[in-house]
């Protein structure tokens, strides 16, 4: 007669069924169809990581172009602080071809070790001692010539020689190149352009997004 | 034979819903609307606002049917969403007390008249407090045990075994009362 009480809720419970309202499957479509429309497919998703993707690679490239060209700069300006060394020892004959190409590397070595990694610091210094030995051989020749030419000076054209040698000294004297003047304008002037090329890739790439997500939601 | 067929049938109807085929979405949801309605409303004494979240653990159960490993009973996996659901909305709306009353020994009347329809025993759950409903669903309806019901409504294991132990007594005052009114002694 007497059943488990229990047993006998779970039975009615379980058998029952209660039918939902007509439209009860419409408000879950439209529930189901703004969902999907909320969260974006995956092939749009890849297409965004791609975008940045792209964005990031340009501007690392952009980036690490103008470091290349901020070191060859410096290059060139590290090469300009031994040459005006390199015209004060002119007048000196005594002092060897040798030794100013030795002294300049370790000027410019100790220049290049700032800013660059070794490889290119050795790279840097094999131009660089190339570029020196050039500039040096004229002007070695010069000495030589001017040690043959001395002898000949009668003791009338000395003072005029001295004189011109004081004056061509003082000249090389004034001319006076402020190294870190010119190294910072030149860092502005590419920080400035390295900065408008990203803004231009992110402008473009954003450009690009914009439009994709227009269409799709046209679609 | 037949069953081999449903089954193959609904596994199919899976896999399409799983690739948001609107067809195979609908299809399941004919399927089971009707019982999980009626999940719901064990808990839920407002038939409509049932209906609503029932539509929100469909909502929840075709969001996130590619996670349905084919492994357990896929009914059974609905009503688990179904109760879910309609746990954290009962939660959201009432603070529930669930007050320790160790003292409650388990009513030794554990027998029923059969003849009462589904209509007066869901008035009577309807009228117990949200707490002992709560447990009483759980475990009578839903079959968990009392650490699993404890664990799910952060309480202790006894607190649960005194709450059961208290609907059982209401539901029968409940029961008693209506048959009463019923055979018209009351």
């Amino acid at each position: 007669m007497g059943q488990n009480k229990d047993d006998i809720v779970r039975k009615l419970v379980e058998t029952r069924e209660i039918t939902p309202s007509a439209d009860s499957w419409n408000k879950l479509e439209m529930m189901l169809d703004a969902n999907e429309k909320k969260t974006p497919n995956s092939k749009m998703w890849l297409f965004i990581a791609a975008a940045v993707f792209g964005a990031l690679l340009l501007s690392t490239t952009f980036f690490f172009k103008s470091e290349n060209q901020s070191e060859q700069i410096q290059v060139v300006e590290s090469t300009e602080q031994p040459s005006i060394k390199e015209v004060d020892k002119f007048e000196l004959p005594s002092q060897s071809v040798n030794e100013s190409v030795a002294q300049t590397s370790i000027v410019e070595k100790a220049s290049a070790e700032k800013n660059s990694p070794k490889k290119q610091v050795a790279k840097i210094q094999q131009n660089h001692t190339e570029s020196l030995l050039a500039e040096v051989q004229p002007k070695q020749s010069l000495a030589v010539k001017s040690h043959i030419v001395l002898p000949t000076v009668t003791n009338e054209n000395v003072s005029e020689l001295l004189a011109q040698s004081m004056n061509h000294q003082k000249d090389n004297a004034s001319i006076k190149v402020n190294a870190k003047s010119l190294l910072a304008e030149v860092d502005t002037e590419i920080e400035l352009t390295f900065r408008e090329k990203v803004i231009k890739a992110a402008t473009k790439n954003f450009q690009n997004i914009k439009v994709a997500v227009v269409n799709r939601n046209l679609e | 034979m037949k069953v081999i067929k449903l089954h193959q049938q609904l596994t199919v109807l899976i896999d399409l819903a799983k690739a948001n085929d609107r067809k195979a979405q609908h299809e399941i949801y004919n399927r089971f609307a009707p019982k999980m309605l009626s999940v719901c409303r064990l808990y839920i004494k407002d038939l409509q606002q049932a209906e609503d979240l029932m539509l929100a653990g469909f909502m929840k159960v075709f969001t996130s049917i590619k996670n349905f490993e084919s492994k357990g009973s896929f009914e059974g996996w609905i009503r688990r969403i179904m109760v879910n659901e309609c746990l954290s909305q009962i939660r959201v709306n009432k603070k529930i007390h669930f007050i320790e009353d160790e003292d409650n020994l388990p009513d030794s009347s554990n027998e029923m008249d059969d003849s009462l329809g589904i209509d007066e025993i869901q008035t009577a759950i309807d009228n117990l407090p949200e707490g002992y409903k709560m447990i009483f669903n759980l475990y009578v309806i839903e079959g968990y045990k009392h650490k699993e019901i404890a664990d799910m409504l952060g309480i202790n294991e006894g607190t649960s075994k005194s709450q059961l132990s208290n609907a059982r007594k209401m539901l029968q005052e409940q029961i008693n009362k209506l048959n009463a009114y019923q055979n018209g002694t009351e």
